[in-house]
């Protein structure tokens, strides 16, 4: 229900900025706030109901997956597995990670916290590698999305779609990489 | 008119709008301050409240901000609690019992006569602030003491939101990036916002609603064997001796610190100032671990212990109009779910979620004529339904119907108080209702009571086993430890202690199998001596590399 109540122009319109890959970022913030103080039950003829659906247009839009998806409308399937390569990257990281984790928190005694503290340096490596792979694929996406949007409005729907679904994996991963590397770091 | 109330740990304020500034009401003495400390003298029908209660301390309440909104067992506490484990918290003062809303009441009825006298005239609203760490049932808790008090409480607002304005009131047209460390008497909040315009948005907070002041005090009276009384003021002196048992304490404030930025997703570099709040921050201790966390010179321009109030104040101009083209966006603390199948947390609305929010979800009978189902609502971070705080459970109602074709949609709401509303809307006939949650008081009596006696029987019985067991996971911990570090070191370890090393985790090895306690608690005990060599070589290897 929450993710299905915008439609293109929707989210688009509610801020007044044209509908396309990469919308005017600037102009999408300043709108955002100045909407949203507008709307917010504080202000005099405030309206709930409409600052929750600038709030989630505006989620929508900055994210470049749930913008293209948007884009390309309701119908068009969902992206494959983006990278293999990275997925396969990603997968053995986070596994190490959470080993590392697990073990730091479950060690008891002088020789297994400095077997899990090896081990937690070896996945700081490994995460910080992975993130730097994540970089890059991004900027692999960003230029595809940049190509697209040069080219707006003769799209088609599914390489919207493809994209989006590129840009989805690469978010996910990179959230689960940042909170490894923080869990990591502090603990 | 509304006004402004910082209902603290150990003191609260009072204030209002005047001619476009904040102003806070001071008592016939001339005192801006009031305790948040009340004293029932034997016989007498009204409470005594602030100053005055405070030459009771030892009878007295003091910090009932900590019991806002719990359950029996859930806060640790020296107050004189009563009540079984999972009930709200009630309290024994003198021959009464009362709840926190209710001693809360009493405080907040002494700021509103402060305010009526100052005014000449009645005062009925009100914005009373809350930690912004503050759950579901404590914000509740809050609003219920304001109206118990005799207010509409116009707004809760969170308290390093409050200090925000305070500090941003007369930067209106700057844009920058702030963090507000706000540590209280009981309660620590740390937010992230960016002030744009006017506009003052929280990127993320973060905090423990159960660390303050009050925390100092208790460890320094515990480590030198004196009152509390006597603590705070060893507190007041400060030295090395007083740092020492206080900074582990505060230490505790680092990881939510870097928790907020880390959601706000702001460096450290990137922020603009560091503004602090709150009476503990008046330690050089405090101010020194800042500076040392945030990697620059704290802001120190806010009074410590008003800022929260003349934010409150601002907020009360923002609602009423006197306050124009300024605007709160703040969040929600707590990522807000539900139970689902298998004991995880679903989230809905995550933490740091701007408010007012919304989230939906479709429910679905599970079998054929299912007239209702239960669902549990909680708040937390924890993936694990069980480790979360449980917020309170509701019933959705199905009409008869095949399995799946009975459908509820379910609205989650949290309100600009930061308080859950929850709407359930059936989907065949476009029926919204409002759903009540029954607040979760965890078990039933008897449950507990049975809980309690057969902890008790089994307790001689298990100790043994627990023991063993406890052993055998410090076994398997340690062996396949012992097997990394050797193979990770290599030569480096000796053939003699090499040989020895493997012996002993031999012997470990062949005591789980016997199942034999004394003789596991000796072979660990052996393997733990010989390996400690290892586990210095292996750090010193790893920062060698």
């Amino acid at each position: 229900m929450r993710r299905k109540f915008l439609s293109v122009t929707d989210a688009f319109s509610l801020f007044g900025i044209e509908a396309r890959p990469i919308p005017d970022e600037a102009g999408l913030k300043e709108r955002y706030l100045r909407e949203s103080a507008a709307a917010h039950p504080d202000a005099g003829g405030g309206d709930a109901g409409r600052f929750a659906e600038l709030q989630e247009a505006y989620r929508v839009l900055g994210d470049p997956a749930s913008r293209l998806r948007l884009l390309a409308g309701g119908d068009v399937p969902a992206g494959k597995l983006g990278s293999p390569e990275i997925f396969m990257l990603v997968g053995g990281t986070m596994q190490a990670a959470n080993a590392a984790l697990l073990a730091r928190s479950s060690a008891t005694t002088a020789l297994t916290r400095a077997v899990s503290a090896a081990e937690c340096r070896a996945a700081v490596a490994k995460v910080a590698q992975a993130l730097e792979a994540i970089k890059e694929a991004r900027a692999r996406l960003d230029a595809r999305l940049r190509e697209l949007n040069a080219r707006w409005p003769a799209v088609e729907p599914g390489e919207l779609a493809g994209l989006a679904g590129d840009y989805a994996f690469i978010g996910k991963w990179e959230a689960q990489l940042r909170e490894a590397e923080f869990k990591l770091a502090h603990g | 008119m509304i006004v402004g109330i910082d209902l603290g740990t150990t003191n609260s304020l009072i204030g209002a709008m005047d001619a476009g500034f904040p102003v806070l009401f001071a008592d016939e003495e001339g005192r801006r301050l009031t305790p948040s400390a009340l004293y029932w003298p034997k016989d007498a029908t009204e409470p005594v409240v602030g100053w005055e209660a405070l030459d009771h301390r030892d009878t007295g309440i003091l910090s009932i901000k900590r019991l806002m909104g719990s359950r029996v067992g859930e806060a640790e506490t020296a107050l004189p609690v009563v009540g079984k484990p999972g009930e709200p918290v009630r309290l024994q003062v003198g021959s009464r019992t009362l709840s926190p809303e209710e001693i809360s009441a009493f405080i907040l009825r002494r700021l509103k006569a402060q305010a009526e006298r100052a005014l000449g005239g009645p005062v009925t609203k009100a914005v009373i602030t809350v930690p912004a760490y503050f759950n579901d049932a404590q914000r509740s808790a809050t609003k219920r003491a304001g109206e118990l008090a005799g207010f509409e409480v116009e707004r809760l607002l969170a308290e390093p939101t409050a200090a925000a304005l305070a500090y941003g009131l007369d930067r209106l047209g700057e844009k920058s990036r702030v963090a507000v460390y706000d540590l209280g008497g009981g309660t620590f909040d740390i937010s992230v916002l960016e002030l744009s315009g006017g506009v003052f948005q929280v990127l993320a907070t973060n905090g423990d609603t159960r660390l303050g002041g009050d925390d100092f005090d208790r460890a320094i009276a515990e480590k030198f064997g004196i009152s509390l009384a006597e603590a705070e003021a060893r507190k007041r002196e400060g030295g090395e001796e007083i740092a020492n048992v206080c900074r582990p304490i505060l230490e505790k404030t680092r990881l939510h610190c870097l928790r907020s930025l880390h959601d706000a997703k702001v460096e450290i570099g990137q922020l603009d100032e560091v503004i602090l709040v709150g009476g503990s921050t008046r330690m050089p201790l405090v101010r020194e671990f800042v500076r040392e966390v945030f990697g620059k010179e704290p802001n120190v321009s806010q009074h410590p212990d008003e800022a929260v109030a003349l934010g409150a104040a601002i907020q009360a101009g923002i609602l009423s109009g006197s306050v124009q083209n300024v605007t709160l966006l703040d969040v929600t603390p707590l990522s807000l779910g539900i139970e689902t199948f298998g004991g995880l947390m679903n989230v809905l609305i995550p933490r740091n979620t701007t408010i007012p929010c919304r989230a939906g979800e479709m429910f679905a009978n599970a079998a054929a004529n299912q007239t209702s189902m239960r669902i549990t609502v909680l708040q937390g971070e924890r993936e694990m339904a069980r480790d979360n705080w449980k917020l309170g459970e509701f019933v959705v109602s199905f009409a008869p119907a095949p399995r799946g074709q009975a459908r509820v949609g379910v609205q989650f709401e949290i309100d600009a108080n930061g308080l859950l509303h929850v709407l359930a809307r059936d989907i065949a006939t476009g029926v919204d209702t409002k759903v009540a949650i029954e607040s979760a008081v965890e078990v039933s009596d008897e449950a507990v009571e049975k809980m309690l006696e057969d902890s008790l029987e089994h307790a001689f019985e298990d100790m043994d086993e627990r023991a063993f067991t406890e052993a055998t996971i410090k076994a398997d911990e340690m062996l396949p430890a012992v097997d990394k570090a050797l193979g990770a070191l290599g030569d480096k370890v000796a053939e003699g202690d090499r040989a020895a090393i493997l012996a002993a985790a031999g012997a470990v090895r062949a005591a789980k199998e016997e199942k034999s306690f004394p003789k596991l608690k000796a072979a660990l005990a052996d393997l733990d001596r010989l390996t400690e060599p290892l586990a210095a070589q292996l750090i010193e290897l790893a920062m060698g590399s």
